[in-house]
């Protein structure tokens, strides 16, 4: 009994068949909030600089995350992504959640939603709280700068809009830019075996297409809390460990982004 | 070269030779139209599955072309399948390995291979089966500086769950199915499509039939959203000689 109230708290059945509200709704207002708040450029006063990317939190319970930001407020990286499962969609969990982030100008975080963020009507509160799911900003240095793209696919697809935003992205801004990276909640290839979802095979295709064409460097997910990475064409996928306090091996990737190379590795907690 | 053509010719010449006995040729052409995320608009596909049977062996073979999609690949998808039933009391056993090429890009393509069963029950059909995907880069996408040629995605489980309302010896039928594999496609498992299929006869070698599909994404995360549809039309000629 006490497993079956757990659980209900924490997933909505309703969501099997039909979701509060599209993709390409969250999509627009994301733009829309974007258009009114445009993100600004990162500066990182060395050629070297580090950011950090955690994912599924699943507050309520936040000891996991208290840990981290201390680590980070003391480390001090470029950027915090984190990269969905932020919460399990209840209003509460965003306010516990958000209770414990610190201010932006102390640490940059970079949100994104995953699946459970949309549960029990919860991108009304994301939205409330954080403003956008979709968004791209660029971290410069004194001689280039590089291309940070942040994807809303926790429900499982980009729909429509997004993708052709992020078609047009690759193709315009992309050159621009000497790396680019990707960052996601629902990780695209299964590597093992996992209830949870990807997405679709033909979404898959002109996804992986995409990062061959326009030489993604990195995509980042979370969703599957349990890391791991693969090298496909030019690009590293690389999955995150579940952050959330239940979790046995909590972990949190730091990567380096340098001249000549991108390299990554996992700090546990 | 010769060689291929011979070994051809031969087995042509063994299955025409077999034919009269008790095997049989089986025609499938299909259209579909419909629309997904990633289509951008309108997609319109065709195909022909021929399958030859003979006792209770089964081979198929069968090939896709898009004639409207963003992809601009008119050869887009080809299978090969060999089955056998067997029979286990009193229950036929369907099950076949197979083949799936997925020509979805000049850079890169899908190569799944698998096994599956499949077995009636009045009016349910039940398939299972695994399979071995593998996304893989080609030759021609070297000048990309590839570092990773090749990502497989292994033992990921095929199902399909179909309810026919009349048994299959009816005439005609009208049946729904959950499954996450369709003619040229497997997905993960956890991408489940449904599918509405409405068929009949229209002579004593010609069936009809008509198929709505429906792909929601997400919904195994709780959180569905719609991903694709489609609607495919088709015949199934069983020409009798």
């Amino acid at each position: 009994m006490g497993l079956c109230l757990s659980a209900c708290l924490q997933i909505e059945p309703r969501g099997f068949f039909v979701s509060y509200e599209s993709v390409d709704q969250r999509f627009e207002q994301s733009m829309t909030w974007n258009d009114q708040h445009p993100f600004p450029t990162l500066v990182s006063s060395e050629e070297e600089y580090e950011f950090y990317a955690v994912s599924d939190i699943h507050a309520g319970k936040t000891n996991n995350l208290g840990l981290f930001l201390e680590q980070a407020l003391l480390q001090q990286p470029i950027a915090v992504f984190m990269a969905g499962d932020l919460t399990t969609g209840n209003a509460n969990d965003y306010h516990e959640l958000y209770a414990v982030l610190p201010p932006q100008d102390s640490l940059p975080l970079f949100p994104i939603p995953g699946n459970h963020d949309l549960y029990f009507g919860g991108w009304k509160q994301y939205r409330l709280l954080f403003g956008s799911s979709v968004y791209s900003f660029s971290i410069k240095t004194s001689q280039t700068s590089d291309l940070y793209i942040c994807l809303d696919n926790a429900g499982g697809t980009l729909g429509a809009l997004q993708l052709e935003w992020l078609k047009e992205l690759l193709l315009y801004e992309r050159p621009q830019h000497r790396y680019c990276v990707l960052v996601n909640h629902n990780n695209w290839v299964r590597l093992r075996r996992m209830l949870a979802t990807n997405p679709y095979v033909e979404e898959l295709e002109v996804l992986l297409e995409l990062c061959l064409k326009h030489r993604v460097d990195l995509v980042i997910s979370g969703h599957d809390h349990k890391s791991h990475a693969a090298v496909f064409g030019k690009t590293l996928f690389i999955t995150l460990d579940a952050l959330r306090d239940s979790y046995p091996t909590p972990s949190y990737l730091i990567v380096s982004v340098g001249p000549d190379a991108i390299n990554y590795s996992y700090r546990n907690l | 070269m010769q060689n291929t053509y011979k070994a051809l010719y031969l087995i042509l010449l063994i299955m025409a030779c077999c034919y009269p006995a008790n095997s049989q040729v089986e025609l499938d052409y299909l259209l579909d139209l419909g629309q997904t995320n990633v289509s951008q608009g309108l997609y319109i596909s065709t195909a022909l599955v021929s399958a030859y049977s003979f006792d209770k062996y089964t081979l198929k073979a069968g090939a896709q072309f898009q004639l409207i999609h963003p992809s601009s690949r008119v050869f887009s998808a080809a299978e090969f399948v060999a089955g056998r039933c067997f029979c286990v009391g009193k229950q036929t056993l369907e099950a076949e390995a197979f083949y799936l090429y997925r020509n979805f890009s000049s850079l890169m393509f899908i190569s799944n291979w698998g096994l599956a069963v499949g077995i009636w029950k009045r009016h349910w059909r039940f398939d299972l089966g695994q399979d071995f995907k593998a996304y893989r880069v080609r030759e021609k996408a070297l000048s990309y500086e590839t570092e990773g040629r090749v990502i497989r995605e292994n033992f990921n489980l095929i199902y399909r769950i179909a309810y026919f309302v009349n048994s299959p010896e009816k005439p005609w039928n009208i049946s729904l199915s959950l499954t996450n594999r369709d003619y040229f496609l497997i997905n993960q498992e956890t991408n489940p499509m449904l599918s509405l299929r409405a068929e009949t006869y229209v002579s004593s070698t010609m069936r009809l039939y008509l198929e709505n599909w429906y792909k929601p994404a997400g919904a195994l995360n709780m959180s569905a959203h719609y991903f694709g549809y489609f609607a495919r039309t088709g015949f199934i000629w069983t020409p009798a000689f």
